[in-house]
Protein backbone atom coordinates (compact mmCIF):
# COMPACT_ATOMS: atom_id res chain seq x y z
CA UNK A 1 0.00 0.00 0.00
CA UNK A 2 1.82 3.66 -0.78
CA UNK A 3 1.43 5.85 2.12
CA UNK A 4 0.52 9.38 1.62
CA UNK A 5 2.99 11.65 1.03
CA UNK A 6 4.24 14.00 3.85
CA UNK A 7 2.64 17.64 2.40
CA UNK A 8 -0.82 15.40 2.14
CA UNK A 9 -0.06 14.56 6.03
CA UNK A 10 0.19 17.79 6.78
CA UNK A 11 -2.49 19.41 5.43
CA UNK A 12 -4.86 16.85 7.26
CA UNK A 13 -2.90 17.40 10.53
CA UNK A 14 -3.67 21.63 9.72
CA UNK A 15 -7.15 20.41 8.96
CA UNK A 16 -7.80 18.97 11.72
CA UNK A 17 -6.08 21.53 14.18
CA UNK A 18 -7.87 24.29 12.79
CA UNK A 19 -11.23 22.31 12.79
CA UNK A 20 -10.96 21.22 16.57
CA UNK A 21 -9.81 24.95 17.60
CA UNK A 22 -12.38 26.62 16.11
CA UNK A 23 -14.99 24.40 18.19
CA UNK A 24 -14.42 26.76 20.63
CA UNK A 25 -15.42 29.23 18.71
CA UNK A 26 -18.33 28.04 17.27
CA UNK A 27 -19.80 27.27 21.28
CA UNK A 28 -18.48 30.83 21.76
CA UNK A 29 -20.88 32.58 18.58
CA UNK A 30 -24.13 30.23 20.04
CA UNK A 31 -23.69 31.66 23.73
CA UNK A 32 -22.94 35.12 21.66
CA UNK A 33 -25.84 34.86 19.43
CA UNK A 34 -27.72 33.82 22.50
CA UNK A 35 -26.85 36.93 24.66
CA UNK A 36 -28.07 39.12 21.78
CA UNK A 37 -31.60 37.31 20.85
CA UNK A 38 -32.25 37.83 24.80
CA UNK A 39 -31.05 41.38 24.98
CA UNK A 40 -32.84 42.30 21.91
CA UNK A 41 -36.28 41.50 22.85
CA UNK A 42 -35.72 42.49 26.43
CA UNK A 43 -34.44 45.94 24.77
CA UNK A 44 -37.43 45.89 22.00
CA UNK A 45 -39.55 44.91 25.15
CA UNK A 46 -38.18 47.93 27.06
CA UNK A 47 -38.28 50.85 24.31
CA UNK A 48 -41.91 49.72 23.13
CA UNK A 49 -44.80 51.73 23.33
CA UNK A 50 -46.59 49.94 21.29
CA UNK A 51 -50.56 49.63 22.04
CA UNK A 52 -51.19 47.65 24.92
CA UNK A 53 -53.38 46.23 28.63
CA UNK A 54 -50.48 46.76 30.80
CA UNK A 55 -48.73 49.94 32.00
CA UNK A 56 -45.66 51.52 29.98
CA UNK A 57 -43.96 52.08 32.50
CA UNK A 58 -44.62 53.17 36.11
CA UNK A 59 -44.73 56.81 36.54
CA UNK A 60 -45.09 59.71 34.16
CA UNK A 61 -43.57 61.58 36.63
CA UNK A 62 -40.44 63.63 37.73
CA UNK A 63 -39.18 66.86 38.90
CA UNK A 64 -39.78 70.20 36.76
CA UNK A 65 -36.85 72.27 35.60
CA UNK A 66 -34.54 73.57 37.67
CA UNK A 67 -35.28 71.49 40.76
CA UNK A 68 -38.82 73.80 41.26
CA UNK A 69 -41.19 70.80 42.50
CA UNK A 70 -42.55 67.56 41.45
CA UNK A 71 -44.89 67.07 39.26
CA UNK A 72 -47.42 64.39 38.10
CA UNK A 73 -46.36 61.86 41.00
CA UNK A 74 -49.73 60.65 41.83
CA UNK A 75 -52.80 60.79 39.13
CA UNK A 76 -54.98 64.10 39.00
CA UNK A 77 -58.36 64.13 40.43
CA UNK A 78 -60.70 62.95 37.23
CA UNK A 79 -57.74 62.39 34.80
CA UNK A 80 -58.82 59.30 32.52
CA UNK A 81 -56.21 60.09 29.91
CA UNK A 82 -52.64 61.52 29.18
CA UNK A 83 -50.88 62.52 26.10
CA UNK A 84 -47.19 62.39 26.67
CA UNK A 85 -44.62 64.04 24.11
CA UNK A 86 -41.12 65.83 24.54
CA UNK A 87 -40.72 69.41 24.00
CA UNK A 88 -37.29 69.85 22.31
CA UNK A 89 -35.26 72.28 23.67
CA UNK A 90 -34.23 73.37 20.12
CA UNK A 91 -37.69 74.46 19.36
CA UNK A 92 -39.55 74.80 22.75
CA UNK A 93 -40.90 77.80 22.07
CA UNK A 94 -42.77 76.05 19.30
CA UNK A 95 -43.66 73.18 20.67
CA UNK A 96 -45.37 74.51 23.75
CA UNK A 97 -47.45 76.96 21.55
CA UNK A 98 -48.56 73.85 19.79
CA UNK A 99 -49.39 71.43 22.35
CA UNK A 100 -50.75 74.76 24.34
CA UNK A 101 -53.31 74.91 21.16
CA UNK A 102 -54.12 70.90 21.89
CA UNK A 103 -54.85 71.52 25.49
CA UNK A 104 -57.36 74.16 24.70
CA UNK A 105 -58.66 71.82 21.97
CA UNK A 106 -58.97 69.09 24.49
CA UNK A 107 -59.83 71.29 27.19
CA UNK A 108 -63.91 70.78 27.08
CA UNK A 109 -63.86 67.01 27.40
CA UNK A 110 -62.41 67.52 30.82
CA UNK A 111 -60.55 64.24 31.57
CA UNK A 112 -57.24 64.74 29.51
CA UNK A 113 -54.25 66.04 30.92
CA UNK A 114 -50.86 66.98 29.05
CA UNK A 115 -47.59 65.70 29.77
CA UNK A 116 -44.34 67.19 28.09
CA UNK A 117 -40.68 66.17 28.84
CA UNK A 118 -37.90 68.74 27.88
CA UNK A 119 -35.15 66.84 26.04
CA UNK A 120 -32.40 68.93 28.34
CA UNK A 121 -32.92 69.83 31.97
CA UNK A 122 -32.15 73.35 31.11
CA UNK A 123 -34.67 74.52 28.35
CA UNK A 124 -38.07 75.39 30.36
CA UNK A 125 -35.78 77.29 32.56
CA UNK A 126 -33.82 78.85 28.92
CA UNK A 127 -34.65 83.08 28.55
CA UNK A 128 -33.51 82.14 24.52
CA UNK A 129 -36.37 79.53 24.95
CA UNK A 130 -38.54 82.22 25.24
CA UNK A 131 -41.65 80.55 26.14
CA UNK A 132 -44.90 81.50 28.77
CA UNK A 133 -45.26 79.56 31.36
CA UNK A 134 -47.08 76.44 29.97
CA UNK A 135 -51.00 75.18 30.93
CA UNK A 136 -48.91 71.58 31.35
CA UNK A 137 -46.30 70.12 33.51
CA UNK A 138 -42.73 70.32 31.68
CA UNK A 139 -40.87 67.80 33.31
CA UNK A 140 -37.23 67.72 33.17
CA UNK A 141 -35.88 64.91 35.09
CA UNK A 142 -38.10 61.58 35.05
CA UNK A 143 -37.42 57.64 35.54
CA UNK A 144 -34.85 55.89 33.51
CA UNK A 145 -37.49 53.50 31.61
CA UNK A 146 -40.00 56.14 31.10
CA UNK A 147 -37.15 58.59 29.64
CA UNK A 148 -36.39 55.98 27.41
CA UNK A 149 -39.74 54.95 26.21
CA UNK A 150 -40.53 58.67 25.34
CA UNK A 151 -37.43 59.25 23.59
CA UNK A 152 -37.92 55.61 21.53
CA UNK A 153 -41.48 57.21 20.45
CA UNK A 154 -40.05 60.99 19.73
CA UNK A 155 -37.74 59.45 17.63
CA UNK A 156 -40.73 58.46 15.48
CA UNK A 157 -42.09 61.86 15.88
CA UNK A 158 -44.59 60.51 17.84
CA UNK A 159 -46.99 61.73 21.11
CA UNK A 160 -47.81 58.65 23.27
CA UNK A 161 -51.98 58.39 24.40
CA UNK A 162 -52.49 56.96 27.43
CA UNK A 163 -55.24 55.56 29.68
CA UNK A 164 -55.31 56.66 33.46
CA UNK A 165 -53.09 53.25 34.33
CA UNK A 166 -50.61 54.42 32.29
CA UNK A 167 -51.44 51.27 29.21
CA UNK A 168 -50.92 52.95 25.76
CA UNK A 169 -53.76 53.46 23.96
CA UNK A 170 -51.87 54.49 20.71
CA UNK A 171 -49.74 57.34 19.58
CA UNK A 172 -50.26 60.15 16.92
CA UNK A 173 -47.73 61.68 14.96
CA UNK A 174 -46.75 65.32 15.18
CA UNK A 175 -43.98 67.92 13.74
CA UNK A 176 -43.96 71.66 14.45
CA UNK A 177 -46.13 71.76 11.33
CA UNK A 178 -49.08 69.89 13.08
CA UNK A 179 -52.15 71.76 13.48
CA UNK A 180 -53.39 71.94 17.11
CA UNK A 181 -57.17 71.48 15.79
CA UNK A 182 -56.09 68.14 13.72
CA UNK A 183 -54.05 67.00 16.71
CA UNK A 184 -56.74 67.03 19.39
CA UNK A 185 -59.25 65.24 16.97
CA UNK A 186 -56.43 62.22 16.06
CA UNK A 187 -55.75 62.08 19.96
CA UNK A 188 -59.85 61.88 20.74
CA UNK A 189 -60.14 59.10 18.17
CA UNK A 190 -57.83 56.98 20.62
CA UNK A 191 -60.00 57.72 23.23
CA UNK B 1 -2.17 15.84 -8.09
CA UNK B 2 -3.34 12.24 -6.78
CA UNK B 3 -7.40 12.30 -5.16
CA UNK B 4 -5.55 12.02 -1.50
CA UNK B 5 -3.65 15.16 -2.30
CA UNK B 6 -6.91 17.06 -4.05
CA UNK B 7 -8.86 15.86 -1.22
CA UNK B 8 -6.67 17.19 1.97
CA UNK B 9 -6.12 20.32 0.27
CA UNK B 10 -9.77 20.55 -0.48
CA UNK B 11 -10.19 19.69 3.70
CA UNK B 12 -7.64 22.73 4.31
CA UNK B 13 -9.21 25.13 2.11
CA UNK B 14 -12.61 24.12 3.36
CA UNK B 15 -11.16 24.72 6.56
CA UNK B 16 -9.24 28.13 5.85
CA UNK B 17 -13.10 29.31 4.41
CA UNK B 18 -15.43 27.91 7.71
CA UNK B 19 -12.54 29.84 9.91
CA UNK B 20 -12.77 33.09 8.09
CA UNK B 21 -16.72 32.73 8.07
CA UNK B 22 -16.42 31.92 11.81
CA UNK B 23 -13.95 35.07 12.57
CA UNK B 24 -16.80 37.65 10.38
CA UNK B 25 -19.31 35.58 12.14
CA UNK B 26 -18.18 37.23 15.42
CA UNK B 27 -17.09 40.22 14.70
CA UNK B 28 -20.93 40.56 13.21
CA UNK B 29 -22.57 39.59 16.60
CA UNK B 30 -19.79 41.52 18.82
CA UNK B 31 -21.04 44.36 17.31
CA UNK B 32 -24.42 44.00 17.45
CA UNK B 33 -23.51 42.66 21.09
CA UNK B 34 -22.17 46.32 21.99
CA UNK B 35 -25.36 48.35 19.83
CA UNK B 36 -27.63 46.67 22.26
CA UNK B 37 -25.36 46.37 24.88
CA UNK B 38 -22.77 48.72 26.24
CA UNK B 39 -19.87 49.53 24.85
CA UNK B 40 -16.77 50.17 26.05
CA UNK B 41 -15.39 53.15 25.38
CA UNK B 42 -18.03 54.76 24.60
CA UNK B 43 -18.83 58.13 26.36
CA UNK B 44 -21.05 58.52 29.13
CA UNK B 45 -21.56 61.68 30.26
CA UNK B 46 -21.58 62.90 34.52
CA UNK B 47 -25.63 61.66 35.77
CA UNK B 48 -27.05 64.50 37.26
CA UNK B 49 -30.55 64.07 38.75
CA UNK B 50 -32.35 63.50 42.24
CA UNK B 51 -33.10 60.91 44.82
CA UNK B 52 -36.51 59.48 44.85
CA UNK B 53 -37.41 62.28 47.51
CA UNK B 54 -36.62 64.50 45.39
CA UNK B 55 -36.10 67.65 48.23
CA UNK B 56 -33.10 65.90 48.96
CA UNK B 57 -30.44 67.85 47.00
CA UNK B 58 -29.79 67.73 43.35
CA UNK B 59 -26.94 65.17 42.56
CA UNK B 60 -23.86 65.64 40.07
CA UNK B 61 -21.19 62.92 39.72
CA UNK B 62 -17.96 64.13 39.28
CA UNK B 63 -15.95 63.66 35.56
CA UNK B 64 -13.45 61.58 37.26
CA UNK B 65 -14.05 58.21 37.96
CA UNK B 66 -17.46 57.49 38.30
CA UNK B 67 -18.73 53.87 38.70
CA UNK B 68 -22.43 53.13 37.64
CA UNK B 69 -24.21 50.40 39.81
CA UNK B 70 -27.92 49.89 37.93
CA UNK B 71 -29.91 48.19 40.65
CA UNK B 72 -33.36 47.69 41.82
CA UNK B 73 -34.78 47.01 45.08
CA UNK B 74 -36.41 43.63 43.70
CA UNK B 75 -33.39 42.40 42.20
CA UNK B 76 -31.92 39.10 44.21
CA UNK B 77 -28.72 39.34 42.40
CA UNK B 78 -28.57 42.88 43.51
CA UNK B 79 -28.25 41.65 47.40
CA UNK B 80 -26.39 38.58 46.25
CA UNK B 81 -23.41 41.21 44.96
CA UNK B 82 -24.14 43.81 48.12
CA UNK B 83 -21.60 42.02 50.53
CA UNK B 84 -18.99 42.50 47.82
CA UNK B 85 -19.54 45.93 47.17
CA UNK B 86 -19.29 46.67 50.83
CA UNK B 87 -15.86 44.91 50.97
CA UNK B 88 -14.86 46.65 48.32
CA UNK B 89 -13.05 49.82 49.72
CA UNK B 90 -11.35 50.91 46.74
CA UNK B 91 -13.94 51.49 44.91
CA UNK B 92 -14.05 53.82 47.46
CA UNK B 93 -11.78 56.91 48.34
CA UNK B 94 -8.79 54.86 48.31
CA UNK B 95 -9.25 54.29 44.04
CA UNK B 96 -11.15 57.95 44.10
CA UNK B 97 -13.98 56.58 42.41
CA UNK B 98 -17.56 57.71 43.29
CA UNK B 99 -20.04 54.94 43.22
CA UNK B 100 -23.81 56.03 42.35
CA UNK B 101 -26.57 54.17 42.62
CA UNK B 102 -29.12 54.10 39.87
CA UNK B 103 -32.84 52.78 40.04
CA UNK B 104 -34.29 52.82 36.30
CA UNK B 105 -37.78 53.04 37.69
CA UNK B 106 -40.08 54.18 40.14
CA UNK B 107 -40.97 50.12 41.39
CA UNK B 108 -37.34 49.31 41.43
CA UNK B 109 -37.09 51.99 44.05
CA UNK B 110 -35.78 52.50 47.10
CA UNK B 111 -33.08 50.03 46.83
CA UNK B 112 -31.41 49.38 50.30
CA UNK B 113 -27.81 50.36 50.33
CA UNK B 114 -25.78 52.73 52.77
CA UNK B 115 -27.16 56.14 52.86
CA UNK B 116 -23.90 57.69 52.29
CA UNK B 117 -23.84 56.35 48.07
CA UNK B 118 -26.04 58.42 46.52
CA UNK B 119 -29.40 57.06 44.63
CA UNK B 120 -30.71 58.59 41.70
CA UNK B 121 -33.98 58.21 40.63
CA UNK B 122 -34.92 61.28 38.38
CA UNK B 123 -32.51 61.60 35.50
CA UNK B 124 -32.53 64.01 32.39
CA UNK B 125 -33.94 62.92 29.15
CA UNK B 126 -30.31 63.41 27.83
CA UNK B 127 -28.75 61.25 29.58
CA UNK B 128 -31.13 58.63 29.34
CA UNK B 129 -30.53 58.67 25.65
CA UNK B 130 -26.63 58.30 26.27
CA UNK B 131 -26.98 54.51 27.62
CA UNK B 132 -29.37 51.27 26.83
CA UNK B 133 -29.40 49.84 30.28
CA UNK B 134 -31.55 46.40 29.61
CA UNK B 135 -31.12 44.72 33.11
CA UNK B 136 -30.33 44.84 36.66
CA UNK B 137 -27.78 44.80 38.00
CA UNK B 138 -25.34 46.51 35.42
CA UNK B 139 -22.08 47.91 36.50
CA UNK B 140 -20.76 50.54 34.36
CA UNK B 141 -17.02 51.92 35.69
CA UNK B 142 -16.02 56.04 33.23
CA UNK B 143 -12.94 57.59 33.77
CA UNK B 144 -13.42 61.27 32.60
CA UNK B 145 -17.05 60.47 31.01
CA UNK B 146 -15.65 57.37 28.82
CA UNK B 147 -16.73 53.67 29.79
CA UNK B 148 -14.22 51.80 30.73
CA UNK B 149 -15.60 48.68 32.11
CA UNK B 150 -19.38 47.29 32.58
CA UNK B 151 -20.71 44.19 33.12
CA UNK B 152 -24.30 43.03 32.97
CA UNK B 153 -25.64 40.38 35.99
CA UNK B 154 -24.43 39.56 39.11
CA UNK B 155 -20.91 40.17 39.90
CA UNK B 156 -18.25 37.83 41.50
CA UNK B 157 -14.90 37.87 43.04
CA UNK B 158 -13.35 37.66 39.75
CA UNK B 159 -15.01 40.79 38.03
CA UNK B 160 -14.22 43.04 40.93
CA UNK B 161 -10.55 41.56 40.51
CA UNK B 162 -10.83 42.96 36.56
CA UNK B 163 -12.65 45.97 37.63
CA UNK B 164 -9.68 46.80 40.15
CA UNK B 165 -7.31 46.18 37.04
CA UNK B 166 -8.56 47.89 34.50
CA UNK B 167 -8.92 51.42 37.47
CA UNK B 168 -5.11 50.79 38.22
CA UNK B 169 -4.57 51.68 35.08
CA UNK B 170 -6.32 55.30 35.59
CA UNK B 171 -3.92 57.93 35.45
CA UNK B 172 -5.66 59.94 37.64
CA UNK B 173 -5.62 57.23 40.85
Amino acid sequence: MKMPSTGVVSEVVIAIVLLSLSIAGVRRLRDQIGTLESWRVQVVAVDSYLPSRSPLFATLGGITSGGTGAAMLTRPPGTRYFVAFIAHAASFRGDVALWTGVQQALAPRGDVRLVGYCDHPGCEGDPAAGAKHPPFAVIAYTDYRTARVLLHADADRQALVLDGDLAALGSVGWSERSRPSELATAIARLM
Amino acid sequence: MSLARRLSTGALVATAVFEIALLIATGVVRRRIARYGIEIGATLPSVTGYPLHYRSSFFAAADGCVIYRVVSGSCAACRLEEPLWRRATWAGAGAGCEIVLLTPDLEAAPYPAPSLVPQIQWVPLDWARSVRLAMTPTTIATVNRQIVWAYQGELDPGHFAALERRLEQWPGK
